[in-house]
């Protein structure tokens, strides 16, 4: 298993040699990151009988102007901003609500080999926390909070995405980790004994 | 560092962000943060969407790159850049100091070939000036194509 530096510069790798002529090499990319594009196009898209053309289309502007990736950045969040951004272009630049069912925002994000019963019952305990404390957001700050938590993407890579300022996306991911603690019954986060 | 501190520091935690010195050390020494920090971590490897790989649509991706045949844009490096603009400079000089350029001027028509070839390098000069900032003007950012 390889951390995640170590697997940014193996990116890099690849698209240098994507760009050396290599279009096979292209295809590593597409295996590793096509989950979270469709990740992605599942939570933002409004007809999901689309996703197949959607995922198309991301990678498809990714490999053509592939030589606009500076390399100064991660391969994961450049790509992650052009399904973004394809995806708020289809839906006419908007975002859709946020779904106040927990497990209707579950489904949204992971795919269905992803659900299996007991990772479901395990997860919604998440979700129904994340949802609480997301609830009252408008729906582009929402996901943003989702996008750190399901695609692990940083506070500068999605505050760059979606244009949430990375203090205002701080203290949201603050209070939903705080919910999603105190769920899972930790007491320290009421505040007694202090060292 | 105190508890509430350290708290409020593994709450706000970028991924892969190191902790504070001071949080790092108080860890260590309180069991008690330490459970917390490992229950978020523990937490978030649990909600991340990472697979499977849908094979059928990785291959029609592929496939549809296949189909396009466009090889992916590939700017210029700013060397090469300079060293074509060196060669169209040397070319220009080298056609104005040729002996036949010299003899055509010398010719009746001579006016009227300086003219044209005066006119020739200053779309050739422009053309390439223009298809520099072109390029260059394109933006380096991650930003949609």
């Amino acid at each position: 298993m390889t951390d995640g530096k170590e697997q940014d510069r193996e990116d890099i790798a690849t698209v240098q040699s994507v760009l050396s002529g290599n279009r096979n090499a292209f295809r590593q990319l597409v295996l590793k990151y096509q989950p979270a594009v469709s990740a992605v196009g599942r939570r933002t898209l409004r007809g999901q009988e689309e996703l197949g053309d959607f995922v198309q289309d991301v990678f498809v502007k990714a490999y053509t102007h592939l030589d606009q990736f500076s390399g100064k950045g991660r391969f994961k969040a450049w790509l992650m901003q052009i399904a973004y951004t394809t995806a708020i272009n289809r839906n006419r630049r908007s975002i859709p609500e946020i779904p106040t069912d927990p497990e209707l925002l579950e489904q949204l994000w992971y795919s269905p080999r992803e659900r299996e019963p007991d990772r479901v019952t395990e997860r919604s305990v998440l979700w129904e926390a994340i949802v609480t404390a997301i609830r009252d957001l408008p729906g582009h700050l929402a996901l943003s909070v989702e996008l750190f938590f399901v695609l692990q993407l940083r506070y500068p890579e999605i505050a760059e995405m979606t244009g949430v300022p990375v203090n205002t996306l701080k203290s949201h991911v603050r209070r939903a980790r705080r919910v999603l603690q105190q769920r899972l019954g930790h007491s320290l986060l009421e505040n007694q004994d202090e060292m | 560092m105190k508890c509430s501190a350290v708290r409020r520091s593994l709450l706000e935690l970028d991924h892969d962000e190191a902790l504070p010195p001071g949080a790092a050390e108080h860890l260590r020494a309180c069991a008690r943060c330490r459970r917390l920090a490992e229950s978020i971590r523990g937490t978030e490897s649990r909600l991340s969407a990472e697979g499977p790989v849908e094979v059928e649509l990785v291959d029609s991706v592929m496939a549809r790159i296949a189909a396009a045949d466009r090889p992916p844009h590939r700017r210029p490096l700013l060397g090469g850049w300079f060293v074509g603009g060196l060669l169209l400079a040397v070319g220009m000089v080298a056609v104005r100091q040729s002996p036949t350029f010299r003899y055509l001027l010398a010719g009746v028509l001579g006016a009227r070939v300086d003219l044209a070839v005066t006119t020739a390098i200053a779309v050739g000069l422009v053309g390439y000036l223009a298809a520099f900032a072109l390029t260059r003007a394109r933006k380096d950012s991650p930003s949609e194509p």
